[in-house]
């Protein structure tokens, strides 16, 4: 009797290890655009482990803080998709406005910023009851958004005006704006909130700003229409994605110097760092894949196959 | 009232359809053919930037940069109109170019929404493509890819502007350019 509730207990506690390690462990979401479908990757196992149907030309990627919500932007559908990574299925679709492109999350998981290309504004949504708070206008066509770790700052990067903008989240005015590059379209922020990397699609280069003041502090030569940046190994190197090569740009980010060009797929766009901070993910348009980087020995890993045009603009994979 | 209760919301659904403003989707088309000739053969046909004579449809090139990243060149078309693109990538061992259209003369012009639209004499927007061979044994196949939006970036695209008019026109191209390689490469 005793022995066989003693099993009993033992298999019960092997169900919750397991059940605990599956929603635990990274998975990054690829919006496939073309396909409309996000592929969700294990990232310990470099495997598709589900393909969920997105309609509407899904595109950006936020995940919250507990890796219980991702939230798709999705252009076609003039709003966002919220899936829940437990289920693994859209549970609600949000209309926000017809140009939906960039997102990007509070730090604390409470607010979701959604960039409305057409209208020049980004929304303020509530991610408890979806309701909209706040609608900010900024310069034209904003893509990418950051929010600084302290949860104070959202800045954008306003692709048409060539120039960032840094947002106050305390009473939703901008503080500064700055010019950049030419078309500048992702943009990152490191760990400490003192530097911004805005990658510039059509000068090839990434400006680098200070996030306080977004004071120009310097730009660097990449590849062909850098797409979007992502910071690793402790904030000391950037990767950029370079669509017209087909490759990774490798900044050291004390030189701020291009240290390394890796090959990864054709029109490489999304790109992602891992919680270990030691990978980068680089989801590949043209390929319909995900290239996997080691950001350390900077050798391209894994190649995974996705669905049709992956884009996954934003931070694609979860803690 | 109840009638007049289910109206309303059919009423505004009806307005959101009519409304619904998004933005393009960028397309992508991809190519190939088999040919019955080497690869370097057939590489020999494109390999030169500034050498367009296998396209059909082309009267002229200007180029400058030989084969070199950064290289440019303008082709004009029989029908006078031009094309002028960059060169982004250059592969010799991998017999492999990539290049992006900087500029298009435009053939037609029309009115949409109360706007003159001057269409591109390729209709897409922000064209990049690339060209490769790839060798089979003795024989190779020419991958020819691109990606592209439409011509008409705003809502509510014209005809002659929206997606299927630019994958068709970038589908035709890639046909033309491609079954000419191939009877290039396995005449000589």
């Amino acid at each position: 009797m005793f022995q066989v509730n003693y099993a009993v207990a033992a298999m019960a506690i092997v169900a919750t290890l397991t059940s605990f390690e599956l929603s635990a462990q990274p998975f990054a979401y690829i919006s496939n655009q073309l396909g409309d479908s996000v592929s969700i990757i294990d990232t310990t196992t470099a495997k598709v482990v589900n393909t969920v149907s997105v309609s509407g030309k899904p595109v950006g990627v936020a995940i919250s803080p507990d890796s219980k919500k991702v939230y798709i932007s999705t252009p076609e559908a003039q709003g966002f998709a919220v899936i829940d990574t437990a289920k693994q299925a859209v549970i609600k679709t949000v209309q926000v406005g017809g140009g939906s492109l960039g997102i990007a999350l509070s730090p604390d998981g409470k607010k979701i910023y959604v960039a409305d290309w057409y209208k020049n504004t980004v929304a303020v949504i509530d991610s408890e009851t979806f309701a909209t708070v706040k609608t900010i206008s900024v310069g034209q066509s904003p893509s990418g958004l950051v929010v600084s770790p302290d949860n104070h700052w959202l800045y954008v990067a306003n692709r048409l005006d060539d120039s960032v903008s840094q947002i106050d989240l305390t009473d939703f005015s901008i503080k500064n704006t700055s010019k950049v590059g030419k078309h500048p379209f992702g943009l990152s922020i490191d760990r400490k909130g003192e530097k911004l990397y805005v990658a510039n699609v059509q000068s090839d280069n990434v400006s680098v700003l200070a996030a306080n003041n977004l004071k120009r502090l310097a730009t660097i030569k990449v590849g062909a229409l850098p797409y979007a940046t992502a910071l690793a190994m402790h904030d000391s190197r950037l990767f950029v994605t370079n669509q017209d090569h087909g490759t990774v740009s490798v900044v050291d980010t004390k030189t701020l110097k291009e240290i390394a060009v890796l090959e990864v797929g054709d029109k490489p766009e999304g790109i992602s760092t891992h919680p270990d901070d030691k990978h980068v993910y680089v989801a590949n348009w043209f390929d319909n894949s995900v290239s996997v980087i080691d950001a350390q020995t900077l050798k391209v890993m894994n190649t995974i196959k996705t669905g049709a045009g992956s884009r996954a603009f934003g931070q694609f994979i979860s803690k | 009232m109840k009638k007049f209760a289910l109206l309303v919301p059919l009423a505004l659904s009806f307005f959101a359809a009519t409304a619904s403003a998004h933005g393009p989707v960028r397309q992508k088309l991809e190519r190939d053919i088999e040919v019955n000739a080497p690869a370097a053969k057939v590489w020999a046909v494109i390999k030169n930037y500034d050498d367009m004579s296998w396209l059909p449809g082309v009267k002229s090139v200007a180029a400058k940069g030989g084969n070199a990243v950064g290289a440019t060149r303008v082709i004009t078309l029989k029908d006078g109109g031009t094309i002028s693109e960059e060169m982004k990538k250059y592969d010799d061992a991998k017999m492999s170019y990539a290049y992006r259209i900087t500029e298009m003369s435009s053939h037609k012009e029309i009115t949409h929404s109360g706007q003159n639209e001057k269409i591109p004499v390729l209709p897409v927007t922000d064209y990049a493509a690339a060209i490769t061979v790839e060798a089979k044994g003795d024989k190779s196949v020419v991958q020819w890819k691109a990606g592209f939006y439409r011509a008409y970036m705003n809502n509510n695209p014209p005809e002659e502007m929206n997606e299927e008019t630019a994958n068709k026109a970038v589908g035709d191209l890639f046909k033309a350019g491609l079954e000419s390689i191939k009877s290039l490469a396995e005449k000589k």
